[in-house]
């Protein structure tokens, strides 16, 4: 083939732009850490990237709702708690005054106790956390129960439950509701305690420590409920973080750049740029013009 | 007879330095561009016959001719057309990489993920006013992210559209180049036979005039004997015969909205035939290529926006209305549905209701359960909508002169809507979140961009119109929008992710294959010049030889000159 001096020229030309190009992509892969950066770089490789960090913000949201459920659970359940423990204590009292021996100015005594008990335990079932009213259901902004003159409780919140979107296909009901038979069953045990005592009704004292045993019993199983569904959600929330871990790698291993092969590549290619410098140079040594005088 | 030896050698030194002057023209044009080496062909004089011998009479320079190869230059053309079709597909999609977004920043991808966390957020915690605030904050990046893809796009786009016609000013002027040496051409050449006296450095410009066309737009050429050239575009179109050229022009508007190509003085389109150069590379960037885009994006935003507005529209939240506006005009006497009306979602409303609640101040609902608004497509009207709502007590409705309607509680009173089953809500944009029907359009609805706490998250219940502070339905409605495939505009039904994430894929793709094009017809395209160096371009060694050769020539002629001198002073001393 016949070469012409432009064929010199240019080819060598080729080759450092070549080379070149080499050179700043794997400078930018190193400066960078992947692979790639833009869409216009590997369209497929980016969507990948794309639904994996979708997919992490709906995993760390999913993290950040279980946090939620547990927060509202752990309240409700301290607060259930604390209401068995008003009704064991109103039992453990019942017991004690259901006694013939005992007189009706010990039974008063016994009543302002009962009087205060009822009182907390409304206070309790009216509890708000983060503002929010916990056994209102979605009635949040006001206090679940009302007491009438009398000292009768009764429900005032709605027959919603606060439903907390954990992920695409699940959904948690995140509160206990105060209409359930549980807290109707113990306002009117203790407000019938209360009745018994003031009126020095052994009987009724009697029959009302039934009712408290039955209506701790029911707070208990709610306790129990409340606590049986923070565990399902801290197992949930537990999954949810091994599958965040396992989307960070996933996606580091996808967008992470090979730095060992990238770096080879770029001495290799490095050798050939500064041999075709050198070959440019020297390429006006080879001329005719040269030994011509 | 010694003053023949004399006249041949003459003929020889007027050779040799027409045959130098040669050398040096290819030496001084080794670098110019579309140059084509030329070579002088020496051929002896005719012989002349004395006393019976055929005697040569020395040489002279037959033809000055360039070097070509016409099937190469032939390849070279079609090169070229595709070499700057795709060198303009793909310069013009890199410049619009920033509106796909990057692995740092990747977008509307993200801003999408944003909206739709912040709406879990809410949903998770309706009653906080500070989340409101966060999905409008949320809900302005991605209405910003959305703005600015349409935006640029559009923007790219339109300077294409303008190149375009900087391109066919620039391919006219070619033309006429073209067309005005065909003519010097032929007036050089006038009077000469075949090959001989080709007008070689007028035919190089030309050839590469016409190399130059082919990058702006793919011609077919002819070439007739008497060195005359004419150029077609791809339909067939002339554009240049002899010494004649046709101008390139814009059109009447296209399909694509954006004026066509035509023949000046023909209504002909062209512009879809040109399949190559910057001008076909062009066409195709805003086109195919930005304008798919464009639609893509615009279809994310309408979907987003009217699935959006049907929940929110039927949604509410604690705090109740006191007045509410349409975003979207219409004509109150036509029927709301009606293919007139200019609601761009109008045509989505259906038979069905909604439910207007009222409430009194003390907060109560008068009647419970609200009272419903009836709606048969193609049949009721605006005004009919007003009409039904003034019937409600503790409410008035009224349409302004633009058609925009209006809800207004009384003194006191409040409302709220619930339930809409015939989209007329969504469709008008009353009670809605989004505005607009596009990317370009799309905007918050001033009420919620006004207001955070205009943003529903719950609804008024069916049978006690009591709207729950805790109420997380219609915020959970919303969230569910997310991964969901929809489709309210005839496109295969898909989820906004996957319809942000294809889009990036198309765009990725689009690039790959328009660089995978662009290096594989930039090979191609050093190859072919490669070929045509080697049969047209200058090599300095070769020429210095030729050099060295006419020179030694020179000198043996003139030793020629100086001997056969000598014998004449020889010849002239026997005389005197």
């Amino acid at each position: 083939m016949r070469i012409s001096t432009s064929m010199l020229y240019n080819n060598l030309l080729a080759g450092i732009r070549n080379q070149q190009t080499i050179q700043n992509d794997g400078n930018a892969k190193i400066a960078s850490g992947t692979r790639f950066q833009t869409p216009a770089q590997s369209g497929l490789d980016y969507k990948v990237s794309l639904d994996i960090r979708h997919a992490q913000v709906a995993v760390q949201s999913s993290i950040d709702a279980s946090k939620e459920v547990e927060s509202r659970l752990n309240m409700s359940q301290t607060l259930l708690n604390d209401m068995g423990n008003i009704l064991t204590r109103a039992q453990a009292l019942a017991v004690q005054q259901s006694s013939a021996q005992l007189s009706a100015s010990e039974r008063q005594a016994a009543l302002q106790e009962v009087n205060h008990l009822a009182d907390q335990f409304l206070a309790d079932a009216n509890q708000k956390w983060q503002g929010q009213s916990l056994f209102a259901g979605t009635a949040v902004d006001q206090p679940a129960f009302t007491q009438d003159a009398a000292g009768n409780v009764t429900y005032s919140g709605s027959s919603q439950d606060r439903i907390v979107s954990i992920s695409d296909n699940q959904q948690i009901v995140s509160n206990i509701r105060g209409d359930d038979p549980a807290f109707s069953a113990a306002f009117s045990a203790l407000q019938g305690f209360k009745t018994a005592l003031a009126n020095n009704d052994t009987a009724a004292i009697q029959t009302s420590l039934g009712n408290l045993n039955s209506a701790g019993d029911g707070i208990i199983n709610l306790t129990s409920d409340a606590g049986a569904r923070l565990n399902a959600v801290r197992i949930s929330r537990t999954s949810f973080e091994d599958m965040k871990l396992n989307l960070d790698k996933q996606l580091n291993q996808h967008e992470g750049v090979d730095i060992p092969a990238v770096v080879a590549q770029m001495q290799q290619s490095r050798i050939a740029l500064q041999a075709a410098y050198n070959q440019i140079a020297q390429l006006k040594t080879l001329s005719l013009t040269n030994f011509l005088r | 007879m010694i003053f023949d030896s004399l006249n041949i050698a003459a003929s020889s030194l007027k050779t040799q330095q027409r045959a130098m002057d040669v050398v040096s023209h290819n030496i001084a044009n080794v670098n110019t561009p579309g140059y084509s080496r030329q070579t002088a062909d020496l051929a002896t004089l005719a012989s002349e016959k004395v006393a019976g011998l055929n005697l040569g009479r020395g040489v002279k320079v037959m033809n000055v001719r360039r070097v070509v190869d016409p099937i190469i230059a032939q390849a070279q053309l079609n090169n070229s057309s595709q070499l700057a079709y795709w060198d303009t597909t793909h310069t013009g999609l890199n410049s619009v990489e920033n509106v796909f977004g990057s692995l740092q920043s990747t977008g509307l991808a993200s801003a999408l993920d944003g909206f739709f966390l912040a709406w879990k957020q809410l949903a998770n915690n309706p009653q906080d006013h500070g989340q409101k605030v966060n999905v409008r904050a949320k809900s302005n990046a991605l209405v910003d992210s959305l703005n600015n893809m349409k935006t640029q796009l559009t923007s790219v786009q339109n300077n294409t559209d303008a190149n375009i016609d900087q391109a066919i000013t620039k391919a006219n002027q070619i033309l006429d180049n073209i067309a005005s040496l065909t003519i010097q051409i032929n007036r050089q050449e006038a009077g000469n036979k075949g090959a001989i006296g080709q007008a070689n450095d007028l035919r190089d410009q030309r050839d590469q005039a016409v190399r130059d066309l082919t990058k702006l737009i793919p011609v077919q050429q002819v070439n007739t004997a008497d060195g005359g050239l004419m150029l077609q575009a791809p339909d067939g179109a002339l554009l240049v015969q002899d010494g004649a050229a046709r101008h390139l022009a814009r059109g009447g508007a296209g399909n694509s909205n954006f004026s066509t190509i035509v023949i000046a003085g023909g209504s002909t389109a062209i512009d879809q035939s040109l399949q190559g150069g910057q001008i076909g590379g062009m066409i195709n960037l805003r086109d195919n290529k930005l304008g798919n885009y464009i639609q893509k994006i615009d279809s994310i935003a309408a979907n987003l926006i009217f699935s959006t507005n049907q929940i929110h529209a039927s949604g509410a939240s604690a705090t109740h209305q006191t007045s509410m506006n349409a975003g979207q005009a219409s004509s109150p006497a036509l029927a709301l549905d009606a293919a007139t009306q200019s609601a761009p979602f109008a045509a989505k409303i259906q038979n069905g209701s909604f439910k207007l609640h009222v409430y009194d101040n003390t907060g109560a609902a008068t009647p419970a359960g609200g009272v419903a608004i009836n709606i048969t497509a193609g049949v009721t009207t605006m005004n009919d909508i007003a009409a039904a709502i003034n019937a409600v007590a503790g409410v008035s409705a009224a349409i302004d002169a633009s058609g925009h309607l209006s809800i207004t509680a009384a003194t006191g009173n409040t409302f709220t809507l619930s339930g809409d089953s015939s989209n007329v809500l969504a469709a008008y944009e009353i009670n809605s979140f989004f505005h607009g029907d596009n990317a370009g359009s799309l905007a918050l609805s001033s009420a919620v961009q006004n207001n955070a706490d205009a943003i529903n998250t719950g609804a008024a219940d069916a049978a006690t119109s009591v709207v729950q502070a805790g109420d997380n339905s219609s915020a959970l409605a919303i969230l569910g929008l997310q991964n969901s495939a929809l489709s309210i505009d005839s496109t295969p039904a898909a989820s906004l992710h996957d319809r942000t994430t294809s889009l990036s894929t198309l765009y990725g793709t689009d690039t790959a294959v328009s660089l995978q094009q662009k290096d594989y017809r930039s090979v191609e395209a050093d190859s072919l010049n490669n070929q045509r160096q080697a049969i047209s371009g200058v090599n300095t060694d070769e020429e210095l030889i030729a050099m060295i050769k006419f020179q030694r020539a020179y000198q043996s002629s003139a030793k020629v000159i100086t001997t056969t001198n000598q014998m004449l002073d020889s010849l002239m001393g026997l005389i005197r």
